[in-house]
């Protein structure tokens, strides 16, 4: 019960005026990203974090950026259902599934049902992902605390094969990708024998890049050259919602109860994997459309259609705060940021973080219940600004994100040479898009390589050079065959279908 | 924006528009040289084992450049292999002018930081692209431009003293 008391102190410590005041913010500001092409979570969290530097130097202070940065998380969630509803554009990639009965619903102009009950699904599915990070994240810190470098290195190879095993894109790509991001790591001073690596005798390249700069490149401006071939010209439905509309869908509201769990449970398992809001996202819309009574009604503006994959994304979102707290390995994108940002305030992600930074981890657990309270009363009462904010002509938007991204990796390390690489990314994000190369695996190796080569030096350093090690002791063991069997099980599945469907095709 | 021709790329020619097949080879090659360069490089740095500190520190990064030239070379493998299945255009014909208004201002922007400071160059790419390319009214554009320029400073400035880079005019202003 010594969590109970923790968490009330964390309440305490996120309830004062200025970080619900910062938690208001980030909310706004986050469905402001999440509704907008081009910005999402992860570039909005990356283009934000370099005003928190100053805040990072206090105790207080940490507690009040990462409230203020999560919340740009929740933030994003949410917003995304507006786009999807209301224009048929998916603001997030995990709300593509939204678009497919809520979309039609606003078309019935029953919009005003569509974003309530989007919303409030999220922010159920949202309140059960944090009551299992408070009842769960503290007993996987203890055990994690336990681990060695071998353990951790494995746990870190589960994370990117499991990458490999679910992606859509094929398995090469998302090989390469997931590479690119530990090679793009290892630019710069080698950690351990003070070395430079791959800087080819530039000092600019001494730091490495940075990962913020990557992400706001690769998802800031990529997505705008992605949106612009579309040749944006939002025409939907008003975003009007009354307060009869909302008590009338929170009347039905239960109704959906099955729908709610199920999409609750499937977004939390999901979440805690990487890759999850997504994946989470389409697979709760399948289960839901499948466990229905009329399942060919999906598609044509059904509630349930709307409520399933909004609150799925939403456990699953909050979810994957779990790996990062307790592990240190983000679930998601913009946790991955957000570990980054734990990096820049001297902060240790990991086990060690429930033990010497108490205050911090329950304050934000604590805010996590809060912003997202304080979500759905800002989204509900907000619609109708964000909706018509997207009325303004993207000739208008476009440059303007692309002021805030120049900006946004400016700030990073003050250095115009990062606006540069960000430019660059900016094409690689276009292109890899387009071929269909998967961009998460690449963030979080990114973000996760140093600390993963270390964790296997280590490891072969105490074992002076044997990779036996990482089979030495049964945790390590399950967690590296594991890890073998989610990498090649999509190869053998892959080339045992081809075998059995090749006969009736070639015939 | 004109809206961007839509038709299916039934025709067997991909006429005044890169191929898709074209495209991912490209990328294939671009990741296969990047490989070679990190591998190649990593080996000159010392990829063994060093009896004293364990791996070298050119270790982790002479294999990754390794697998990676692998996947390269898979992903060349799959692109030939199913080249009847990809689709035919790597972008429409009617897509690339509306890309290209955005990506070229955008580097010319990115210069113009450079040179001009973040806040002239803001000004004169947010004004220019609404009025040049958006059609938008002249005291819209001009509102926007510098508009958004000034919140930048109040913001950046001095709410969170943080420094963004300034040219001639900030010089010539006294503003540092």
């Amino acid at each position: 019960m010594e969590e109970i008391s923790l968490l009330f102190d964390g309440f305490r410590a996120a309830l004062t005026v200025h970080n619900v005041a910062l938690m208001m913010l980030g909310i706004s500001l986050g469905v402001l990203v999440g509704v907008l092409p081009g910005l999402g979570g992860p570039n909005g969290v990356a283009i934000l974090l370099p005003l928190t530097f100053a805040m990072g130097a206090t105790p207080e202070g940490r507690v009040s950026a990462i409230i203020m940065l999560s919340s740009i998380y929740w933030g994003a969630l949410f917003g995304g259902a507006i786009t999807s509803i209301l224009f048929n554009i998916p603001g997030e990639a995990w709300s593509v599934a939204t678009t497919f009965d809520g979309y039609p619903l606003a078309q019935k102009s029953r919009a005003g049902e569509a974003l309530t009950a989007a919303f409030t699904g999220s922010f159920v599915g949202a309140f059960f992902g944090v009551a299992m990070i408070t009842f769960l994240a503290p007993t996987v810190a203890k055990f994690a605390l336990k681990f060695g470098p071998p353990a951790f290195f494995g746990v870190y190879f589960l994370t990117f094969a499991s990458f490999a095993g679910t992606s859509k894109s094929s398995f090469a790509k998302t090989a390469a990708a997931t590479l690119i991001g530990f090679i793009l790591a290892a630019i710069g001073m080698d950690t351990v024998t003070g070395q430079l690596r791959l800087t080819f005798g530039t000092e600019k390249l001494l730091n490495g890049v940075d990962f913020l700069v990557a992400v706001i490149g690769l998802f800031g401006l990529g997505e705008i050259f992605l949106s612009m071939e579309e040749g944006l010209a939002f025409r939907g439905s008003s975003g009007r919602i009354d307060l009869k509309v909302v008590l009338k869908t929170w009347r039905e509201f239960p109704r959906y109860w099955r729908t709610v769990l199920q999409s609750c449970f499937i977004g939390a398992w999901m979440g805690i994997k990487p890759g999850g809001a997504i994946a989470a996202s389409f697979m709760s819309y399948a289960v839901a459309k499948r466990t229905s009574k009329n399942p060919e009604e999906f598609g044509t503006g059904r509630v349930e259609g709307v409520i399933a994959p909004e609150t799925a994304a939403h456990a699953a979102g909050v979810s994957a705060m779990l790996p990062m707290l307790t592990l240190g390995i983000p679930g998601s994108g913009t946790a991955a940021v957000l570990l980054g940002g734990l990096m820049m305030w001297g902060l240790q992600p990991g086990p060690m973080l429930f033990v010497e930074q108490k205050e911090f981890v329950w304050g934000l657990i604590a805010s996590m219940y809060l912003s997202n309270a304080a979500g759905l009363i800002v989204v509900l009462a907000t619609v109708p600004l964000f909706a018509a904010i997207l009325r303004v002509p993207f000739s208008i938007i476009a440059p303007l994100i692309v002021v805030v991204c120049a900006v946004g990796a400016y700030t990073v390390h003050n250095s115009m040479f990062d606006v540069w690489i960000m430019l660059i990314f900016g094409v690689i994000g276009y292109a890899f898009k387009k071929l269909d190369y998967p961009l998460a695996p690449l963030t979080l190796a990114l973000v996760l390589g140093d600390r993963m080569e270390d964790s296997f030096r280590q490891s072969m350093l105490g074992s002076q050079g044997k990779l036996s090690v990482f089979w030495g002791h049964p945790l390590e063991g399950t967690l590296m065959t594991v890890g073998f069997a989610l990498l090649l099980l999509p190869v053998l599945t892959k080339l045992w279908s081809r075998r059995t469907s090749a006969a009736p095709t070639a015939a | 924006m004109s809206d961007s021709p839509s038709e299916p790329a039934a025709t067997a020619r991909t006429e005044g528009a890169p191929s898709t097949f074209a495209a991912e080879n490209f990328v294939a090659l671009a990741l296969l040289a990047f490989g070679a360069l990190v591998t190649w490089d990593s080996y000159r740095t010392g990829a063994g084992w060093s009896v004293a500190g364990g791996p070298r520190a050119g270790y982790f990064p002479f294999r990754l450049g390794l697998l990676l030239i692998v996947s390269a070379l898979a992903i060349l493998g799959q692109t030939m292999w199913k080249r009847g299945d990809l689709k035919l255009r790597f972008i429409e014909p009617g897509q690339i002018r509306p890309v290209l208004t955005v990506a070229l201002p955008s580097l010319a922007y990115v210069a113009g930081v450079q040179w001009l400071g973040i806040y002239v160059a803001s000004a004169i790419f947010v004004g220019a692209f609404m009025r040049f390319v958006g059609r938008q009214p002249w005291w819209k554009c001009l509102a926007v431009g510098l508009g958004h320029v000034a919140f930048m400073y109040w913001l950046f400035e001095k709410r969170f003293f943080l420094l963004l880079p300034k040219g001639p005019l900030e010089a010539w202003l006294g503003i540092s």
